[in-house]
């Protein structure tokens, strides 16, 4: 294997030898990044690392705290949008399928981050290679489940909003989509695990795990471009696409309505007029733009990193910089239910009504229709008797 | 048998304001549309100093409510005409006849007021959802609400505001007109010499609900491949305007192999009666039915006329035509021909035979039903039947909520 004869080649004392700064070899207590790896797990670690200096406990502890909040913001909002949809029956649509593989997405990209958490408050490599194999499997799979399952939606909305009539989604066609959607992480994933196509190493403080970008040869290089492909560009393309379709129609929609409006001699349409300021078009307009600029900076800082690990210059990717892509779509998963789930006013009405102390205050169109078709039953009743 | 006369009625949730209502069908006739001719009671020590107004509005629905993401909306309300109707400032209006009844009738606190439909409105439009949805139906609906305000552009409050859902409809011309409707195709083949020609004729241009569609379907085939079996349906077309969409749906059809295959050389005339029925569609998702309210029968949607010199594009909210298609299959490497018969679809005009049958039809129905149904308010002098709405259909103050 390569890597293997690679690792034999560095030997991890000489090393520290001769790439040891100045500052470093003055202070007695500092120490390069990953000093206290035990040697047999050195050869998982990518040497570009070891040159490093290690960086100060409190940087490790302060990642590992916000990792803590990270988790419980997206285990509670994602928990939420889970147990939410799937036990109203009125929320149970096709479309929400999707919506709530998202949120189990983003729930389960949490459950890596013990591991994450652990390590920051061990300084470094603590948990060793089995920790960070499902580190990175974990990571893998929810992180190109995320970014399909949201060109997924995107595909959904534009098919609902362009043919309100036919565009309708089933659960069958739902259901395959998430099988699809697992099924295309899956791959990369298998080839990075068994390290027959790249594999999953320690990044940055050697605290996180991810798929290996900085190993120099043309089998890394390949599937960094494949993965950047697959899982940043292709639902990155589609996303932009389906919403900037959307956007038009709705436009179009807007301005079909006007002139029908203006054939008629009607001057208002009551809807855009006085209820919101906005105009309907400029609404979806500004959700589309958020919905595309959340998943642009959350995936961007990634893909940008490993390119410039696989093709760049290495020398900018100090393990702090590394730090920050890990920590945008840990910060994804947890906007994502506001984003998708908390703007749907169905689900703010279940969430008000199953947690009231929440004090989430939506108007109920729906209770009002309700209510008035049962006093219109009663009354029937006691004219009848 | 006493003659009696239906008015609706319907009341705001707190019972101070009522409308009276001596139809909630509207015809247009495309050179005239019938106006919403109504009464309003308001109780005067609700009302103080404050106004009653009411408007006409339409509401187009296009996409289930359920659906609905991002914000976006898939109804549109247009206010077609507003007016203040307590106290009324249109001092000229003349009133109609059902006003001047009901104004004797119901006494000082009645107001008439009448709202105009404007040219090119469109008619009420019901899409058909699938059986088990609940949501608001779609397509093209009118409602006529008071609200009691100071100004007119107050918020409307729930509790003082009353709206009932009417239909605007077309009829059928008295005159069904004498043109046959023809297509004729004819078909050739890539490898082979000859022709097929399919010719089919209808036995109307206008046909009323729950008519019987004849068309005649003559085929002479002087090609070598031979037509293995004849399919006929009856295409319902919708144009959804506002969206800019369109689809079609069989809602009748049969296929036969009976007088095939028409072999070489072979000619077949044939008539085929097809009835596109409401009824054989129940459930089906997208299927055009007239405007309908509440527990009434309900019949496929009336083809759209527009006025002449005017084309169907120019036409609003939903347009709805019907064809005859003939489908003959030539055998798997003959492939299909088909054509496409374009007809109309209506309701008969009052005053002509047809519809004096069908109203004796329903007249026979809802007597029954009246028997059936106890507490309406008989009136002796002159004879009307009260139809109280209660809040039926209150929901609809929030389409665009």
């Amino acid at each position: 294997m390569d890597y293997n004869k690679n690792a034999e080649q560095i030997n991890p004392f000489g090393n520290v030898s001769t790439v040891l700064r100045p500052s470093a070899r003055l202070s007695a207590e500092s120490h390069l990044l990953g000093w206290n790896v035990p040697p047999h797990e050195l050869r998982h670690i990518p040497e570009h690392w070891l040159s490093f200096p290690e960086p100060p406990e409190s940087l490790n502890y302060l990642l590992g705290t916000l990792y803590i909040f990270f988790t419980f913001m997206s285990m509670f909002g994602n928990g939420l949008v889970i147990w939410v949809f799937s036990a109203a029956k009125a929320l149970r649509t096709p479309s929400n399928i999707l919506v709530i593989n998202l949120a189990i997405c983003d729930f389960l990209m949490m459950s890596k981050t013990p591991i994450f958490i652990y390590n920051s408050f061990n300084q470094g490599f603590a948990l060793g290679n089995l920790g960070c194999q499902i580190y990175g499997i974990i990571g893998s799979y929810t992180g190109i489940g995320a970014s399909a399952t949201n060109a997924c939606i995107a595909y959904d909305r534009y098919n609902v909003i362009t043919r309100p009539m036919e565009g309708k989604m089933t659960h069958g066609k739902a259901i395959a989509m998430i099988i699809f959607i697992y099924m295309y992480a899956t791959p990369f994933v298998v080839a990075c695990y068994t390290e027959s196509w790249g594999r999953f190493v320690p990044e940055g403080y050697l605290t996180s795990c991810t798929f290996d970008y900085l190993t120099d040869n043309f089998d890394t290089r390949l599937f960094v471009g494949t993965i950047f492909f697959f899982s940043f560009v292709c639902p990155t393309m589609l996303i932009i696409y389906y919403y900037s379709q959307i956007v038009g129609h709705v436009f179009s929609h807007e301005k079909a309505l006007r002139d029908q409006a203006k054939k008629m001699n009607v001057e208002s349409l009551r809807s855009n007029v006085d209820k919101s300021k906005e105009t309907a078009e400029i609404r979806i307009a500004k959700a589309a733009i958020t919905i595309c600029f959340l998943f642009f900076v959350s995936w961007t800082p990634y893909g940008v990193m490993s390119l410039i690990g696989a093709f760049g210059d290495k020398s900018l990717l100090t393990p702090g910089v590394t730090m920050i892509p890990a920590c945008t779509c840990k910060m994804v998963a947890c906007i994502d239910p506001f984003v998708y789930a908390i703007s749907h006013p169905r689900y703010r009405l279940e969430l008000q009504k199953r947690c009231p102390w929440l004090a989430i205050n939506e108007k109920a169109p729906e209770a009002s229709s309700v209510a008035s078709t049962t006093t219109q039953q009663e009354q029937q009743q006691t004219t009848a008797a | 048998m006493v003659v009696s006369v239906k008015v609706f009625k319907k009341a705001t949730p707190n019972g101070k304001v009522t409308f009276y209502l001596g139809r909630r069908d509207f015809i247009d006739h495309l050179d005239y549309c019938d106006p919403v001719d109504g009464v309003i009671v308001v109780e005067p020590e609700y009302l103080k100093n404050r106004k009653v107004f009411g408007q006409l509005a339409t509401i187009y629905r296009y996409g289930r409510e359920e659906d609905e993401v991002m914000g976006v909306k898939f109804s549109k309300e247009l206010i077609l005409s507003r007016e203040q109707i307590v106290p009324m400032t249109n001092t000229n209006m003349e009133m109609t006849p059902m006003q001047e009844k009901l104004v004797r009738k119901l006494g000082n606190n009645a107001h008439p007021f009448t709202f105009h439909f404007p040219p090119n409105s469109p008619s009420s439009v019901t899409l058909q959802q699938e059986g088990d949805d609940l949501g608001k139906p779609l397509g093209v609906e009118y409602t006529i609400r008071a609200y009691v305000a100071d100004s007119e552009d107050d918020r409307q409050h729930k509790r003082s505001m009353v709206s009932l859902v009417i239909k605007k409809l077309q009829y059928a011309p008295l005159n069904r007109g004498q043109r046959l409707p023809s297509s004729l195709v004819s078909k050739g083949f890539t490898f082979s010499n000859g022709k097929i020609s399919l010719e089919v004729t209808l036995d109307r241009e206008i046909y009323y609900h729950g008519e019987k569609v004849a068309a005649t379907v003559q085929v002479s085939n002087n090609s070598k491949k031979s037509v293995k079996s004849i399919k006929c349906f009856i295409v319902q077309h919708t144009e959804i305007t506002m969206v800019n969409a369109q689809f079609s749906k069989h809602v009748a059809q049969l296929e036969t192999k009976e007088g095939c295959p028409i072999t070489p050389g072979a000619n077949l005339t044939k008539t085929f009666y097809l009835i596109p029925l409401a009824a054989n569609n129940k459930d089906r998702h997208g299927i055009a039915l007239d405007g309908h309210l509440k527990d009434e029968d309900v019949n496929l949607a009336s083809s759209t006329m527009v006025q002449e010199g005017k084309s169907t594009g120019d036409a609003c909210g939903i347009v709805i035509s019907y064809s005859v298609r003939i489908k003959l299959n030539c055998g798997t490497l003959g492939g299909e021909m088909q054509t496409d018969v374009p007809f109309k679809l209506l309701q008969p005009a009052p005053g002509t035979i047809e519809k004096k049958r069908s109203n004796a039809m329903k007249k026979m129905k809802s007597i029954e039903q009246h028997r059936n149904v106890k507490g309406y308010y008989q009136d002796d002098d002159d004879n009307i039947v009260f139809e109280d709405f209660a809040k039926m259909r209150m929901n609809n103050v929030n389409m665009d909520d």
